[in-house]
Order: structure tokens, then sequence, then C-alpha cells
């Protein structure tokens, strides 16, 4: 019988950076061209394959910020494994927004295992945020790993999800 | 009072059911080891995909959102929390609607509450719905502003670049216009002058200063030494280059010749081989260029600097028009002076020529020695006087000189006639000014000199010949040059009378003003005369 190992795991960004996109396109393999605001939180559950058996993660979409004033609830963070942390390669203050959740993120709980994801790659001609940006911040607040994903393409995006599943599963190790 | 009591409980219960009603609340009774204990009977069975009636079933698995949560929730089970709550979660109905809840979760007994917790599930979807319509719409109008900000920056950034376009453009104008405005200089420096050096001075000063060059100078080729001789030199220190006598071939500047091409050298140290010229001026760099003018070589223009420089296309393609105008100088102003040297010479043979035929006519008719000779310098007194310019100066000369050409048409024995001519000879005689208009008119340098020959025995009365004009209908020359005639004629001996002394031969003229003289000319000879006689007392004083 297969180990199942259920993860709570949150997406935080600014709005409109794609987490609801990624999310989708990682739990349905769909994407709608539309925007869509989310509003408090929306849960989606995906189950990957592991080396001990599977992972069921409990994955929570949680609304974008509106700056670091509306910054998520941290009773919201309770419980969580990791987080997948996202800008959007077109809006540099995204970047600026995605340490501010990083810093706290670390704050409410220091153990949680974080990943980075520049968003958007299919408008790489509008691309504002350079892989330095991105490096330097993903070395201040994590291992200094990265990813460029687009939730339209599907490129990298389940590159995204498994990485973070594998830095739990070497925490809970 | 248990009928009072019992009101009172009828009373809670309707408050409670309306209240249920109105906020769309339910909920669930969970126990001290989060699992779920009992469900209010309107609790909605499509919030969760769990059997909520199966005995035992956990709070995280019936609510997905209470995974993790079981620390706060025992934080709440031991009183040291009194609520916890998570607003607006999402469900995804099946018609793709979003339903909006919110849990809460308290004590079921706020005295005891390790006794269990109460979770109450209330339906927010009216004011979630509001709520999303306004951060859809706020959000949306963020991402039109961060567009439209893009659109500001990427046009400030085309506006900077076109601005710094456009100043580059009108820095390349304005260059342009100056050089223009040197070559336009150098034009009329070259349309100005007849002297070629000062217009190549022209040239070279403002080659000197529009390329920012230390020494500008302009060599001529001497054709007949093979050699090129300096013309001119703008800015030397030295005389090396002004006293420059260089071969064709050697130098860089014979080379620059010889080879028909521009030589450059913006570092003459890197250049051990090369005949500098200048180097008593310190040359760090030199530029030769040949001037060719309609193939042949006529010069060289060689610039020198005393530090290293390194030409672009833009200076050499200037440096190649002032070059140009130079040998466009060398060109026409040599041809114009060739011009003027071929009309001084024709005009010099001109001159031997007609005093060639003067002295003819003065050997033909020997009764009139020397007569040619002195009416012409007597007349060009006169036309001084009057005022006549350089030119009509020198027609009058042609003209007094050949006054009597049309003799050339006369026989012999007429002309040389020792007696009185018989009315028929006057007839023929009197032909020659007629002649001599027929024999100078087809030459169109002597035209202007046709008054005299043609004009001369006309007489301001009317009665001369061959016309008969009158008054000022004679031209000027001619009405001058006939009263020194008559007087000249009237002094000499003639084979048929003795000449007249100067005393009647005044007095003969003084009658004759009027009818046969202009007045004016009459009196100005007379005053002429005055004058020169005065002058001879003078000198014979002396």
């Amino acid at each position: 019988m297969n180990t199942i190992v259920q993860k709570k795991i949150c997406l935080l960004g600014d709005f409109g950076v794609g987490k609801t996109s990624l999310i989708r396109r990682f739990v349905e393999g769909r994407f709608n061209e539309k925007y869509l605001t989310t509003i408090g939180v929306n849960i989606s559950r995906k189950t990957i394959e592991r080396s001990y058996g599977l992972m069921s993660m409990l994955i929570w979409d949680l609304a974008g910020s509106t700056g670091f004033d509306s910054f998520t609830n941290p009773s919201y963070m309770q419980g969580t494994a990791g987080a997948v942390i996202v800008c959007d390669i077109t809006r540099r203050d995204t970047l600026i927004i995605m340490a501010e959740y990083a810093r706290q993120a670390r704050i409410i709980n220091p153990k949680i295992h974080l990943v980075f994801v520049c968003n958007k790659t299919d408008l790489l001609d509008r691309r504002v945020i350079s892989a330095e940006d991105l490096s330097d911040l993903s070395s201040t607040f994590g291992d200094g790993s990265y990813f460029l994903s687009s939730a339209k393409t599907g490129e990298r995006v389940e590159d995204v999800f498994s990485s973070l599943a594998g830095k739990i599963d070497a925490g809970d190790r | 009072m248990p009928h009072k009591k019992q009101k009172l409980a009828q009373f809670e219960a309707r408050v409670v059911q309306l209240i249920n009603e109105w906020h769309r609340l339910a909920y669930t009774y969970v126990d001290a080891d989060l699992r779920i204990a009992q469900i209010s009977p309107n609790f909605p069975s499509e919030l969760t995909d769990a059997d909520l009636t199966r005995p035992g079933i956990s709070l995280g698995e019936a609510f997905g959102e209470f995974v993790g949560m079981e620390d706060v929730l025992h934080d709440i089970l031991r009183g040291e929390r009194s609520l916890f709550q998570i607003e607006r979660v999402n469900r995804i109905q099946a018609d793709g609607s979003i339903r909006y809840l919110s849990f809460r979760v308290v004590p079921l007994d706020v005295q005891k509450p390790s006794a269990g917790l109460l979770v109450i599930v209330e339906d927010v979807t009216s004011s979630g719905l509001i709520e999303h319509s306004l951060v859809q719409n706020r959000n949306e109008l963020r991402f039109v502003q961060d567009a439209l900000a893009h659109a500001n920056a990427d046009l400030d950034k085309r506006v900077e670049q076109r601005t710094a376009e456009l100043a580059e453009a009108k820095q390349q104008i304005e260059k342009q216009l100056v050089r223009m405005q040197a070559l336009r200089l150098n034009d009329l420096a070259i349309l100005g002058t007849t002297d070629l050096r000062v217009a190549l001075k022209t040239i070279a000063d403002q080659t000197r200063k529009h390329l920012r060059m230390d020494v500008v100078s302009v060599l001529l080729f001497n054709p007949y030494s093979l050699r090129f001789e300096n013309a001119v030199v703008a800015g030397a220190q030295t005389s090396e280059i002004q006293s420059a006598w260089i071969r064709m071939g050697e130098t860089v500047i014979g080379r620059a010749a010889f080879e028909r091409q521009t030589l450059i050298f913006p570092d003459v140290s890197q250049e051990p081989q090369l005949e500098l010229v200048g180097k008593s001026e310190g040359f760090l760099s030199c530029f030769a260029l040949p001037l060719i003018a309609k193939g042949k070589i006529v010069g060289v223009m060689y610039l020198g600097h005393r530090s290293i420089f390194q030409p672009n296309q833009d200076w050499l393609d200037f440096l190649e028009s002032l070059a140009g105008q130079a040998a466009m100088a060398i060109e026409s102003i040599k041809a114009f002076e060739d011009l003027q040297r071929s009309n001084f010479e024709l005009a010099l043979a001109y001159s031997r020529t007609i005093e060639g035929w003067s002295r003819a006519l003065d050997l033909r008719d020997m009764q009139t020695k020397d007569h040619t000779s002195r009416v012409t310098e007597l007349t060009l007194k006169l036309a001084h006087l009057v005022g006549m310019n350089e030119i009509e100066i020198m027609h009058v000369k042609h003209g007094a000189l050949l006054h009597d050409i049309g003799k050339m048409g006369i026989p012999d024995a007429i002309l040389l006639k020792d007696d009185y001519l018989s009315d028929e000879e006057w007839e023929i005689m009197r032909r020659h000014p007629a002649y001599a208009y027929e024999m100078l008119s087809p030459v169109e340098y002597l035209r202007p000199a046709l008054d005299i020959p043609y004009c001369h025995h006309e007489k301001w009365d009317g009665t001369g010949y061959p016309r008969g004009l009158a008054g000022e209908q004679i031209p000027l020359a001619a009405r001058l040059f006939a009263v020194v005639d008559v007087w000249d004629a009237l002094r000499s001996n003639r084979p048929y009378r003795k000449g007249w002394n100067e005393d009647q031969v005044r007095e003969y003229i003084r009658s004759q003003s009027g009818t046969h003289f202009d007045p004016y000319a009459v009196d100005l000879f007379l005053r002429l005369l005055d004058e020169m006689d005065k002058e001879q007392m003078d000198q014979r004083a002396v």
C-alpha cells in the first residue's frame, strides 16, 4: 500500500502575477487568457508521485497583495510546508513585492520551504526583471535558485511544484 | 414560572432559527479530538465531498481548509484563543460560479473550552461577489495603469532617442552649413579675382580653419621645370614649405602627384621611410592631395598637423571638396590669364598693323609726310581734354592713324597730282571716307575706330561729305580730328601753294567755328595750342 502524505502549500505574490493560472495549469492542465482575480482563498488538491509513495498537495491560492499593508493573514500560513512565491517578468514592482512575501513568510515560519518563480516568460520581449535580480533575491531568502515559467505555455510549471515537493521531502528527512 | 421559561426557550429558538435563515448559517460540533460530532440540519452537503455523517470523520478530512491548522484549534480548546476564522473560502460550483464561505471556530462552552468546538459556516457569496467585482475592477485598472506607464516610459525613451537623433542631425546640418559657407567663400574668391594667389590663399585659410590643421599649402606644378613650387602657405612658422621646390615623384608631395592619390599619414612616426615635407614645422601627421584639372596634374594641396591626427571619412570628404576647388581655381584663373595674354598680344598685333598701314599711307602720300603722327598726337590730347576713357582714346588713336586709309582706293594720278583737282577728280577724291568705311567696318576690332576715317570731312553746318551730317550728328572724335586735320594741312606746303603761317591758320580755324567746325572743338583746340606755346616758351626760358 502506497504511503500518502498530505502537505499544505501556498502560492504568494502580487496581484496578477499568475498564481491562479499556475495552479490551474498544474492541477487541471488548462490555461485561460481572461484575468480573473482571486479574493480570499481557493484550495485545490493535486496528488503527485514521490519515491516513497504519494504526496497530496493542498494548494492554497491566496489573494494577491495590493501592497505590503494587505499581506496575507498570518494564520493562513499556519501548517504550511512550503510556498511558491511568484512575480511577473514584465512588471518590476512585482519583484519587490516578491521579496516582501519571502521576508514575511520567513518571519511567520522560519522553516518554510520556498520556491521563487518568475512567470509569463511567453512575454519575454517585455522582460524587465533580469536573471541577476532573481538570483540575488533567491540567494537572500533561499538557495539561490529560481524558475522562469509560463502558465500559458506550461513551461516549467510541473518543475516548480516538483521542486517544492522535493524540498519538503528533503526537509522531512 | 415553568410556563414563562418555556415561552422564553421557544422565543430564543425562534430567534436562532431566524438568524440561521437570514444569515445562511450552518454549524457543526467538533469534539476535543477534532472529530465531527454533530452537524446542523441545514448544513449544505455540497460544501464538501466528504461524508459528514461517517462516524469519527475529522474536521481536516471534511474541510481541507483545516489541514495543518490543528495547532490553532488546540489553542482554542486550551482556552488560549477564543476565535479562529477563515474568510472568503472559495467553492467552485458545478456551473463554474463561485460560492464564498466564511468559517468561524469558537469554543462550544466558553467556561469549559476543552469540551469541544463549534464551527460556524456562513455563506457570504453576496458580499463576496461584490468584493470580487470591486477587486477585479481595481486590479484591471492597475493593469491599465501599468500598461500606460510602460507606454509612457517607452514614449519618453523614444522621445529622448529622437531628441538625441535630432540634436545630432542639427549638429551635422550646422557643420555642413559651415562647410558650405566655406566652400561658397572659396567660390566667391575664385570668381572675384583674377589673381591666382589671392584665390588659393583664401582656400588655404578656409581649409586650415575648418579642418583644424596647423599648416596648409598649395603648390603649383611647373610643366617646364617638372617641379612643384609653393604658391601659398597658411600657418607656417618656418620657410621650409615656402621655399619648397619638389620634383614629381619625390617626397610626400611629389608622390601624391605621381601616384594621383591622396596620401594620408596620421602618425608620421610610424612611417620611417616617409620623405616628410615640414620637418622644421614639427609635423606629426600630414596629408597630400593631387590637384587634378581636366585630367592634368596642376598642383598639390599639402596639410600638416603638429600632433597625431586620425581623420574620419567626413573630414576626408570635405578635404577632397576643398582640393577640388583649389584645382578649379588654378585651372580657371590660369585659363583666364592665358586668354588675357592672348588678347593683349592680339591688341598689340592690331596696333602694330595699324601703325604699319599708317606709315604705308604716309609713304604713298609724300606730300603729307609725318602728317598722320602729328594729327594723331594732337587729337589724342584733345580726347584726353574732353574726358574720354582709355578704350575710347585707343579707338580715337586707331581712327586718327587710319583717317586717310580710304585714300588707298584713290588712284595715284589723283592722289599724287601736283595741280588742282578737276571736279571729277574731286568727286573721286571725296569717296575716300566711304572707302575707309568699306575697308574697316568688316574688321570688328576696328569698327569703333571708324568715326574719324568715315566722318572727318563732315562739317558742322552739314555741308561736308560723305553723308552731310550736321552738328552733334557728327561723332565727337571726328569733330575734334577735323579741326586738327585742317590746321595741320594749312600749315603744310603743298605743290600748288605754300604753307600758311601760324597766325593765319589760327585765324582761319577761328573763322570756321560754327560753319566748318564745332565751336567747342575750335575753342578747345586753340586753347590747347596756346598752352603748348606757353610750355615751349617756358622750356626755352629754362
